[in-house]
Order: structure tokens, then C-alpha cells, then sequence
């Protein structure tokens, strides 16, 4: 007989610890069809939360050796096949305040989705009487983003509320700014760019966690990147967020990489590069990756053109004239 | 303040209470000059009343489509306290699962479909034993709400001309069910929730319903159980409205519904002292997977799925040549039952199916118009339907049943200060069969009525009295004691599964006088049982255990409803298949059904069915 073992993170409400419960393998069992195994054949104390069991409900996110996935929409053979091992860690989703095992406190998210102000403020042309008009164009533009379960998944992993959450909001609650930014049946979709320019929108690490454990294939980094070049284009250019971009562009327009040691002083300004944030170009030299001779040279001729740097400057100067 | 009272409310952790009811004043130092005044202040909502107790001018329990739009509702009546209470994070409803999408009449230029023509559908989909003002004001109602909800963002998708685009559903005249792709109801649930959020509605997660309190007749709130710390809460309500989804899960082991469908509110408004109606009009979905019952939606069929048997034949043929596999829900749930008790099926016994075949319509259509579809397959059969048909059976999908609504305008019930909206309800507008497209409909319509309608009530109510309040929150701290202590008994979780296979068995697809009376007594024991059964946790913490418990207590009391009311409808009637009366007879049989508890003992009573315009005829396709 085949075992596995499910060590799980439990939590009583004052207590923490893990747990092993072993079950015999069966190739038809879901994550989640084991772990109602557990809890109806061995541990009524065990907690978790579950509604549809088919990946639309969004109750019932864990982390999996650390990475989130929805439990009824994970065959057990998946993940003993991708951890090579018949051993699992399943803990409750990250970045969360767990109430008890596997299940997380929502209130507090539901209070920072109100602020990608949803719901739609339609066109004036438009009214309740008779609805709106939108092209099928225009619905695909939104279709993705309104896939969204509200499941957790992309915040689990999200190393920047991990690191600060204060000043940054859960990828899904980009993800559902950008939904409302981007229909063409929205009076104002600034409106809801403006409020997550306010709640950290360019303070995204580009870690892509959120973007490899959506469920349902969303990109909230992508939604993120999206409302930043739409507050871009409104002029909204100050800011750090605003200039380490225009650096990035810069760079590749003129010699198609990046220019590390310009690029601190762009994004920052030069008097608080020059005053003790230049760090990144001091540890380049520390280690040996940057010679001083190089980094003058970058500082003041800028890397040489990459071949082909013509053709990378159509794509730019193609995208920003086509506005 | 009593020593219970003050512990509930400060029970509430400060971002819960903050996150609920912004701004409230904490219990003892502000609250008591609303108790008498009706309509308090939006922004001091929430405890209130000398003694401390949380109230709320509107209490909506339930987060799916229906309560969301109950609240949405509630709050522009302006100057209310509104809060939704939910046992779960709101949008985990059952309205996420529907997937076909919603009807409603819109009368684009060079169309011949009408309101009449949704309405006749309707009443002739419902066997005739829907009440035909309610469905009349339905499909005006369901007309409206499809734009109305376009113009508050639902993502709908699109005809060319840039209209809501709408596709053909079962038992449908024309193409009158609009639609986003096949998450219909998935985008309506969380556009709904969307605009909930933005409009300022309060929301209390985790608390589960208990019972619905009444004072000298008039219902005074509800009695709810803070899952986060154990504590029984009871909270004041002017006016209270039920948006708790259907009582499907009775058969636990074969439905499409979600695990938190368990008919919470249909049980406390049953306790409370209401009538179930209908409870026996179950809606068996014809295609759930194979292995547990998950739906493959209408639109699998609507988009030209055949259905086959093992001899590769699309049997429909033979049940309704006319519509083929497009014929409603109840006669293809037949046919199916049919070819499988006739050999015609693969396997047998309770794991037997048929199969569901899409290849012919290209691998192009299957993922850009049934992509929720294919990944129900690849999940629970390992099977792509781009490459093979998928085995599928009957599952039990739909209350038509609920709380007996009186007023289909306000959806007020018997009982002044309570409504109910959605799945709970029953207005009769679904009579004794629900077309594909008229829940997602119904769950609209009724939510927005309920929510003006209580809106309106609590305006003019005054505050309830506590005194059954607290001693129901008594009663249910005594019962926790006592159920979570016992030390040993039969396990409910076994209850539940037996109480789903004695309802398979005896009230399913097929019934009988015999297997009806064998399921009556059955549930009879279970339910004794259910009362010494071993709850195996006492923790006070997110008890999701005593949680289930609860349900299942509920479940056994609502299905005895259900087999109590079919023993007595012998004939056959929509949903309800009489074996042994398979004719509708409607000389006799032309009324509702409705249960009442009466101490112990379930009784039941008749109201004949509106009729307006259509008169009832044989309903074939």
C-alpha cells in the first residue's frame, strides 16, 4: 500500500503547530477531496473552507510545499508528481492572518478591495434602462481580468506585501482596478488608476509569484503594468515609480540594455544617489561585476548599442506613436 | 447590559468591526437613542439599543447574488444601517456555479421574442405550477435587470453590433438568455459584489445562521454563531431578509451545489414558524459528471453537445424528437435515468452514466465558448472533451421549493420583518420545474424586490424586542455545550451521506409510494440518531465541525419536508416523477404544497396555483 503523509500547519487560535496525518494513495483524489478525507475519517478539528469543489468558488487556496494552489482544482498525482515525493506540506495561504488551520481572515481584504473603488461609474451615454453598448473587442480586453475568484492565491507568494504590506495592496485588487480601467464602458477609468497610483501601484517587485500561481491564468502584474502606462499617459510622469520606468525606456532606446549605474541616479534624482543611495553600484564594484573604469565609462558614454538597436527602436517609437 | 451581551459584542475583533459596521459607536456609549428612532443614521448602524445588542434597520443573510443585490438595494433606500451576514467570504455562493446565463426579454429591432412568450416558457416549464402574476412580474422584472446589471459592469459578452449577445436554452422559444461566456453567473455574482463594495454595504464574515427570532409574531432578528471565537450572537433587525440559497446538498453525495448550500434559512424560517413550499420540487440537473456530480452546463447542449448511449445512438430521439437534446431539464434527466435502468447506459448502479459528446463542434468552439466546461472534464474525469466524450448523470441541482414568499412584489413572507430573495424563496415562480436561465433571473429580480421591499418596512418599523433573542442565543449556547461534550455516538458525517442515499434511492428521479414511505421512516431514525451523534470538537475557534453539525440537522429536517410532501403529490408533475401516478393530475394536484413544523411533528397544507392566462395543457416538446 502506497502512503502519503500530509504534514499540515494547524492553528487553534492560540497555538500553532504541524501535524502529520497519513492516508493511503488513491489516483482519483484531489487535494482537496484528501483533505475531507482527513477531517471526516481521522481529525474533526481539522479546519480548512470549501464550497464548489470545481476551481470557480474561490474558498479553498493552500499552499502546497509552499505554493498556493485551489485544492479541488489540484489532482493529488499533480503535486506528488511535481515534488517528487510523497510527503506534502499544506499550510494556510501567505499573507493572510490565519483564524485556524488552513482558514484566513477575508474581512480585512474585502476592506482593501473597496478601494480599487469597483463597481462601474458607466458612460454618460449609457443608463440602467436600457444598458450599455461594448464591442466583443472591448469585452476580450476585460475578460480575463473578470475571471478572477477572489481565491488568495496571487497574494500568497506576493513578495512585496510579504515585505510591506502597508503600502501595497493584494495583485487581485489591481487586477480588479485594472478591470474597470480598461472597459470601454467606464466614464473614468483613471478613476480607479488614480486610487492604486495612491496605494502603491508602482511599488510592484516584478516577482511574477502572482502571475505563476493564478488559478485561472490571470496576470496581475500585468494588470498593474497596464494602469501604470495609462497613468503615464495622462501625464502622471512624477514620482520614482514614473522615472525608474523612463529610465528603463531610455536605456533601451538609446543602446538596448540597461544602464545599472544611470539608472539609480535617474530613478532616485542625483543629490539622493549622491547622498548614500548608490549602493547598488558600489556593491557591483565591491564584487568585481563593474570595474571603476568600466562604471565611469557607463556613467558618462553609456553602454554601446546593441546590434539590431534600430529595429528595438521602431518597436518603441511604434508603440508610443500609436497612442 | 447582560454579561452575554457585552461579551458578543466585544467578541467582534476590531478589524471585523470595523470592517462591518464603520464607525459604530461601541456598544454602550452611543447606541441608545436609535432604539426607538426608525430609520437611524446610515453611519451609526450597526449595536444599538440600551442593552448594547448589535442591530441593523436591514439584515441580509447570505452573500450570493440574491443577498448582494438585496443589499445594493437596502442601502439606496438611504438613512438605513444595512449589513450582510455571511457564513463565508460573500461570492462563494452558488450563483458562481451557474454558467448558461440569465434570461431576459430584450427586444433587439427584427426580433419576435416577448415578455408573453418568457412567461408562457416560464409557466409551461414550471408544469403549470408556478403562480402566473409572480412569473408575469418576473419577466418584466428579469428584462430589466439584465440591462441594469450591463450598466453596472457585468461583464456580458458581446453581439457584433456591440449589444448583450444571448444564446438558446432549454425549454426556450427563442434565444432569450444572455450570457458571458460560460461564467454567467460567476460574472454577475462578483460584478454584483463589486458594486456592493463600492456602494458602502457593511459585511459580517463568518457568522453562521442559527435562527430567525420572533416577537409576539413579528420577526425581531436573527441568532447567529461568531465561527471566529464560538459566541452565540444575537442581533436586532427592523427587518430581516433571507438570501441563503437552496437545500439541494440533502442529497450530499450526488448534486452539482455547492458544500454551503444546506438550506440554513429555509430550516430557521421552518422553526420560526413558516411554511416550506413545495419542498419536494428538486430540480434534477440531467448532466453532472459521472464521479460526484459536478454540472456540465446547459450550454454544453446549447451549443449542439449530443447526447449518446452505448450504442452510440443520440437517444433524445426517442424522449423529444422535436427539441433533441435541447428539451428541458427534467425530460432529459428522465431519458437519461431511463436509457441507464434499460441497459442502454455504461457501468452500473449508482456509478452508471451516458456520454456527453462536443468533438463535432471543433476544438475552436469547445475552448473559446465552453472553456469551464473542459476543465470540469479534464478535472474530475481526466477527460478533454476536444478529444472524447464525457461521461455524465443526472445530479440533483436546484430548489424550486423554499420559504414560503406572500408577496412577490416585496418578497415579504407571512411574517412581518421577514423576506426572502433568491434560492431560499419561493414566490412560486419556478413552479415545478426551473428553465435554464430563469435562476440567475429569478435570483436578480427577487434580491432587488426583497431589498426595496424590506427597505421600505424598516423605514416605518421600530426596533424589535431582545426577549426571544436572548432566549434563543440561550438555547443554542446550551446546545453547543451539550452537543460538542458527548464522548461518544454514531458519526454525523455518516448521517449525512446515509440521509443522501436513503433520498437517492426513494426520492429521486423516480418515485414511488413504496420507496417514498421506506425513505420517511428512514429519515426518521437518521434524525434520531443526529441527536446523540458525536460532534468529536469542542473548540470554540472556526468549529467547522459543530459548523457542519448544524447543517446537517438542518438538511435531515428540510428533506423530511421534502418526502413528506412527495408521498402526498401522487401524480406526476415537472420535476416530480410519480412511478406508480405518472400522469399531472391536475384536478387534485393543482397547488402548492406546504410543510409547517408543529412541535415535532411536520404537517402539511395546500394553496391552489395562481392562474391567470395560461390554462394549464399537456406539456410536451
Amino acid at each position: 500500500m502506497r502512503t502519503i503523509t500530509f504534514d499540515i500547519d494547524r492553528f487553534d487560535g492560540t497555538r500553532s503547530w504541524t501535524q502529520s496525518y497519513s492516508f493511503e494513495y488513491d489516483p482519483a483524489l484531489t487535494v482537496l477531496a484528501s483533505l475531507i478525507l482527513l477531517k471526516e475519517k481521522q481529525d474533526p478539528t481539522l479546519n480548512f473552507t470549501a464550497s464548489c469543489r470545481s476551481a470557480i468558488c474561490g474558498s479553498c487556496a493552500v499552499r502546497v510545499n509552499g505554493n498556493a494552489v485551489l485544492a479541488c482544482d489540484t489532482r493529488l498525482d499533480t503535486v506528488l508528481t511535481q515534488w517528487q515525493s510523497d510527503t506534502l506540506r499544506i499550510s494556510p495561504i501567505g499573507n493572510f492572518h490565519v483564524l485556524s488551520d488552513l482558514v484566513v481572515d477575508w474581512s480585512e481584504k474585502v476592506e482593501r478591495l473597496r478601494t480599487a473603488k469597483p463597481g462601474l461609474k458607466a458612460k454618460a451615454e449609457f443608463n440602467a434602462e436600457t444598458g450599455c453598448r461594448q464591442s466583443p473587442a472591448e469585452f476580450a480586453l476585460i475578460q480575463k481580468q473578470w475571471d478572477c475568484i477572489l481565491c488568495g492565491s496571487c497574494a500568497s507568494e506576493c513578495n512585496k506585501l510579504t515585505d510591506n504590506d502597508r503600502d501595497f495592496l493584494e495583485p487581485f485588487v489591481f487586477t480588479h482596478a485594472n478591470r474597470y480601467a480598461q472597459d470601454s464602458r467606464s466614464a473614468d477609468g483613471l478613476l480607479h488608476v488614480k486610487e492604486m497610483v495612491k496605494q502603491g501601484l508602482w511599488k510592484c517587485l516584478h516577482c511574477m509569484e502572482c502571475v505563476t500561481k493564478c488559478p485561472k491564468q490571470i496576470a496581475p502584474a500585468a494588470d498593474i503594468a497596464a494602469m501604470r502606462a495609462m497613468a503615464f499617459a495622462a501625464g502622471n510622469t512624477e514620482g520614482k515609480g514614473p522615472r525608474h520606468a523612463e529610465a528603463f525606456r531610455t536605456d533601451l532606446e538609446n543602446s538596448g540594455r540597461l544602464n545599472e549605474v544611470r539608472l539609480v541616479p535617474r530613478t532616485e534624482g542625483l543629490v539622493d544617489a549622491a547622498t548614500g543611495r548608490m549602493g547598488f553600484t558600489l556593491r557591483m564594484l565591491k564584487h568585481g561585476k563593474l570595474s571603476t573604469r568600466e562604471a565611469v565609462e557607463l556613467f558618462v558614454t553609456d553602454n554601446k548599442p546593441i546590434e539590431g538597436i534600430e529595429g528595438l527602436r521602431k518597436i518603441i517609437r511604434y508603440r508610443r506613436d500609436a497612442k | 447590559m447582560s454579561e452575554d451581551n457585552k461579551d458578543d459584542t466585544s467578541s467582534l475583533s476590531r478589524r471585523t468591526f470595523i470592517g462591518a459596521c464603520a464607525a459604530l459607536p461601541l456598544a454602550d456609549t452611543l447606541g441608545s437613542a436609535q432604539a426607538a428612532a426608525p430609520a437611524s443614521d446610515a453611519a451609526t448602524g450597526g449595536p444599538s439599543g440600551s442593552s448594547g445588542m448589535m442591530s441593523f434597520d436591514v439584515l441580509i443573510v447570505g452573500s450570493g447574488g440574491s443577498g448582494l443585490r438585496a443589499a445594493v438595494y437596502a442601502m439606496r433606500a438611504g438613512n438605513l444601517s444595512v449589513a450582510v451576514v455571511s457564513k463565508t467570504m460573500p461570492t462563494r455562493a452558488a450563483t458562481c456555479m451557474a454558467e448558461g446565463g440569465i434570461n431576459g426579454v430584450i427586444n433587439y429591432p427584427g426580433q419576435k421574442d416577448s415578455l408573453d412568450s418568457h412567461a408562457f416558457d416560464t409557466v409551461k416549464g414550471a408544469d403549470y405550477l408556478g403562480d402566473q402574476d409572480a412569473i408575469d412580474y418576473f419577466v418584466e422584472k428579469a428584462s430589466e435587470a439584465v440591462r441594469e446589471t450591463d450598466f453596472w459592469g457585468t461583464p456580458y459578452s458581446r453581439a457584433k453590433d456591440g449589444r448583450v449577445d444571448q444564446r438558446f436554452m432549454a425549454g426556450h422559444q427563442f434565444p432569450r438568455t444572455n450570457y458571458s461566456a460560460d461564467k454567467t453567473g460567476h460574472a454577475l455574482l462578483h460584478s454584483n459584489f463589486d458594486y456592493a463594495l463600492g456602494s458602502g454595504v457593511k459585511f459580517l464574515l463568518d457568522y453562521q445562521l442559527l435562527d430567525v427570532a420572533v416577537d409576539d409574531g413579528i420577526c425581531s432578528g436573527i441568532v447567529m454563531r461568531n465561527l471566529r471565537t464560538g459566541e452565540i450572537v444575537p442581533v436586532r433587525a427592523r427587518a430581516v431578509i433571507l438570501a441563503t440559497g437552496g437545500y439541494t446538498r440533502i442529497f450530499w453525495t450526488r448534486t452539482s451545489t455547492p458544500y454551503i448550500s444546506t438550506g440554513d434559512g429555509t430550516a430557521a424560517a421552518l422553526r420560526a414558524g413558516l411554511p416550506f413550499k413545495d419542498p419536494e420540487m428538486i430540480q434534477f440537473h440531467p448532466t453532472g459528471v459521472a464521479h460526484g456530480g459536478v454540472l456540465i452546463t446547459e450550454a454544453a447542449r446549447g451549443e449542439g453537445g449530443y447526447l449518446l448511449n452505448n450504442k452510440g445512438e443520440r437517444f433524445m430521439q426517442r424522449y423529444a424528437p422535436g427539441k433533441m437534446e435541447l428539451a428541458p431539464r427534467d425530460i432529459t434527466a428522465r431519458a437519461i435515468e431511463t436509457e441507464i435502468a434499460e441497459g442502454r447506459g455504461f457501468g452500473e448502479g449508482m456509478t452508471a452514466y451516458v456520454l456527453i459528446d462536443l468533438r463535432h463542434l471543433g476544438r475552436e468552439k469547445i475552448i473559446e465558448r465552453l472553456p469551464q466546461i473542459r476543465h470540469v472534464g479534464l478535472l474530475f474525469e481526466n477527460v478533454d472533451l476536444v478529444d472524447q466524450p464525457l461521461p455524465i448523470r443526472s445530479t440533483a441541482h436546484y430548489s424550486m421549493g423554499g420559504i414560503d414568499v406572500r408577496d412577490f412584489r416585496t418578497m415579504a413572507t407571512a411574517m412581518p420583518g421577514l423576506f426572502a430573495a433568491g434560492e431560499c424563496g419561493c414566490e412560486s415562480i419556478h413552479g415545478a420545474n426551473r428553465l435554464g436561465g430563469n435562476s440567475l433571473a429569478a435570483a436578480m429580480v427577487t434580491g432587488k424586490e426583497a431589498g426595496i421591499g424590506a427597505a421600505a418596512y424598516a423605514a416605518k418599523a421600530s426596533m424589535p424586542g431582545e426577549g426571544a433573542l436572548l432566549r434563543i442565543a440561550e438555547q443554542w449556547r446550551e446546545r453547543f455545550r451539550e452537543a460538542t461534550g458527548r464522548a461518544s455516538g454514531p458519526s454525523f458525517v455518516e448521517i449525512r451521506d446515509r440521509m443522501a442515499q436513503v433520498l437517492w434511492d426513494g426520492m429521486g428521479i423516480y418515485r414511488t409510494e413504496k420507496g417514498l414511505t421506506a425513505a420517511s421512516d428512514a429519515l426518521r431514525d437518521l434524525q434520531k440518531e443526529y441527536h446523540v451523534a458525536k460532534i468529536g470538537n469542542a473548540s470554540l475557534v472556526y468549529n467547522t465541525a459543530f459548523t457542519h453539525y448544524v447543517e446537517v440537522g438542518n438538511m435531515l429536517s428540510l428533506a423530511r419536508c421534502a418526502v413528506l410532501s412527495a408521498l402526498n403529490r401522487r401524480e406526476s408533475r415537472g420535476a416530480h416523477t410519480r412511478v406508480d401516478f405518472p400522469q399531472r393530475n391536475d384536478k387534485d394536484f393543482l397547488h402548492h404544497n406546504l410543510v409547517s413544523l408543529k412541535g415535532d411533528d411536520y404537517v402539511l397544507d395546500q394553496r391552489p396555483v395562481t392562474i391567470v392566462r395560461f390554462k394549464p395543457e399537456e406539456r410536451t416538446y
